[in-house]
């Protein structure tokens, strides 16, 4: 597996980005970039969401967890959002999820967050532009278990808290805890 | 200073006198020596019932958050004696109106010299009682618990990224999914608890490291702004994990950031259902010239 990614480190590897947009400002400023024909590159899949007040940051904890190798949420700019303040509130949950995900492991550049208008279609390409080289910056992601520890787990024994001791007393429990 | 187990216990006993004669309510929830295990224990009664006062006690193992068992009969008028991490955790419910004030009487304890092995009491910073209608034991001056997160060492704070990660790996892999540390989390109350959802589905059905990993990332993120920092996740755990670093992570991040500490006033706004338009914005992508 190291050496796959090793590999996967060389061949430049194509991270799969995640991009949660407003439908209201940043999904209009995707829209823009498309129209106007700027190139960026394609790692970014979009989900249209009606405000970045309406991401439950679980969903990002769950995204990461289902694979993805990087996170972009973007919105209005402060002020101008279409629901008066749902980017005030969403703020302030992105700050705690970033300080929580950062804390737990995640690197830093694999969640990203901003704002681009309706009316920033350039902008809009040059920050995916710039997040797709920071995920590339940090290679792809394996999870939010340390990969060390994990090459020796044994995926057939389960959950090392749920398993039965075996006759040795509990392979597991002998090499994690 | 904080004030002495026995002066607390004297106090409370005569407070908790007092209140049976003067006082209307339906229920008591206090501390006292368990009849069977000799152990402190909640002691609960009904205000018909006979109450032996010399049974109520306070010690270094009143662990259990009393707060927590008024969410069971909110329609009740309650007497509830509350240490202060407790009467935060009450403050919170009062501002989300989970309980009306006037069906609680708080007997707050002053001075709180803490629990023993809670690592929570160590990097405590709300000493004295936020509310209470009663008080035991003598005020403890501001000045000798107010701390900043520069003070604390707070588990791993120092560490680097990956040693974190590997910590949290291990430590979370002998996590049973048994959901002690929520069941005894006083800001915890929802009736619908996002780890037993099935629409949508947030954890996946058998556990595995990873979704023990993501289970406490879950948690954690419903933590900041309700969590008052009182440790008794930890000291439910049966498997003993650590897992109070991450929500105390977010209670002195919170703090930092918003000046935002949850459960200090009965009027206060949660840390999510409110604003600033000045807040910060650390690790925001940075507009880049056009
Ligand atoms: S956290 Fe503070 S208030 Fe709560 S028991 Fe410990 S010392 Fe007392
Ligand atoms: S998360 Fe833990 S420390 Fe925070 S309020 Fe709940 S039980 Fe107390
Ligand atoms: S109490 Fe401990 S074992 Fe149970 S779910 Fe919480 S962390 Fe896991």
């Amino acid at each position: 597996m190291a050496e796959s990614k090793e590999v996967a480190k060389k061949e430049e590897f194509e991270p799969k980005i995640i991009a949660f947009l407003c439908n209201w400002c940043s999904y209009a400023a995707a829209d823009l970039a498309g129209s106007s024909r700027l190139q960026y590159p394609t790692n970014i899949r979009a989900v249209r969401i009606p405000c970045t007040g309406r991401l439950n940051p679980l969903i990002v904890i769950k995204t990461l967890k289902k694979g993805a190798d990087g996170i972009l949420v973007s919105g209005c700019h402060p002020g101008d959002c279409h629901y008066i303040d749902g980017n005030y509130y969403a703020r302030r949950r992105f700050i705690m999820l970033k300080e929580l995900l950062e804390y737990a492991g995640v690197e830093p550049e694999r969640l990203n967050f901003t704002w681009c208008s309706a009316a920033e279609g350039r902008r809009f390409a040059s920050v995916v532009r710039q997040v797709v080289d920071r995920v590339k910056s940090v290679g792809p992601w394996d999870g939010y278990l340390s990969a060390d520890l994990m090459e020796d787990f044994i995926p057939e024994a389960g959950n090392p808290g749920c398993t039965e001791p075996d006759d040795k007393g509990g392979v597991i429990d002998d090499q994690f805890i | 200073m904080t004030n002495s187990y026995k002066e607390i216990t004297e106090d409370l006993q005569d407070i908790i006198e007092q209140i049976y004669k003067q006082e209307e309510f339906d229920r008591l929830l206090a501390y006292g020596r368990g009849l069977f295990s000799g152990l402190i224990e909640p002691v609960i009664v009904d205000k018909e019932a006979e109450l032996d006062l010399d049974r109520l006690e306070f010690t270094d193992e009143a662990y259990q958050m009393l707060s927590k068992y008024l969410l069971k009969n909110r329609e009740l008028k309650q007497v509830v004696v509350a240490k202060p991490c407790d009467t935060r955790a009450i403050a919170f419910y009062i501002s989300e109106n989970i309980i009306a004030r006037d069906n609680l009487i708080v007997v707050g304890i002053n001075g709180c010299p803490g629990i023993k092995d809670n690592t929570a009491c160590d990097e405590c910073d709300s000493k004295n009682p936020v509310i209470a209608d009663y008080t035991a034991g003598n005020l403890m001056p501001e000045d000798e618990f107010a701390k900043d997160k520069s003070d604390l060492k707070y588990l791993l704070s120092e560490e680097n990224q990956v040693t974190r990660k590997n910590h949290y790996t291990k430590e979370f892999m002998r996590c049973t999914q048994c959901y002690a540390c929520r069941d005894a989390c006083p800001v915890c109350y929802c009736d619908h608890c996002f780890v037993e959802s099935n629409q949508p589905v947030w954890l996946e059905a058998g556990s595995g490291p990873e979704e023990d990993m993501v289970f406490h990332l879950m948690r954690t993120m419903h933590m900041p702004g309700r969590c008052v920092n009182c440790g008794a996740c930890e000291m439910a755990c049966p498997e003993g994990i650590e897992m109070r670093s991450l929500t105390s992570h977010l209670y002195h991040q919170a703090r930092e950031y918003f000046d935002f500490r949850p459960g200090l006033a009965v009027d206060q706004k949660s840390l999510f259902s409110d604003y600033n338009e000045e807040d910060p914005e650390p690790g925001f992508l940075q507009q880049e010239g056009d």
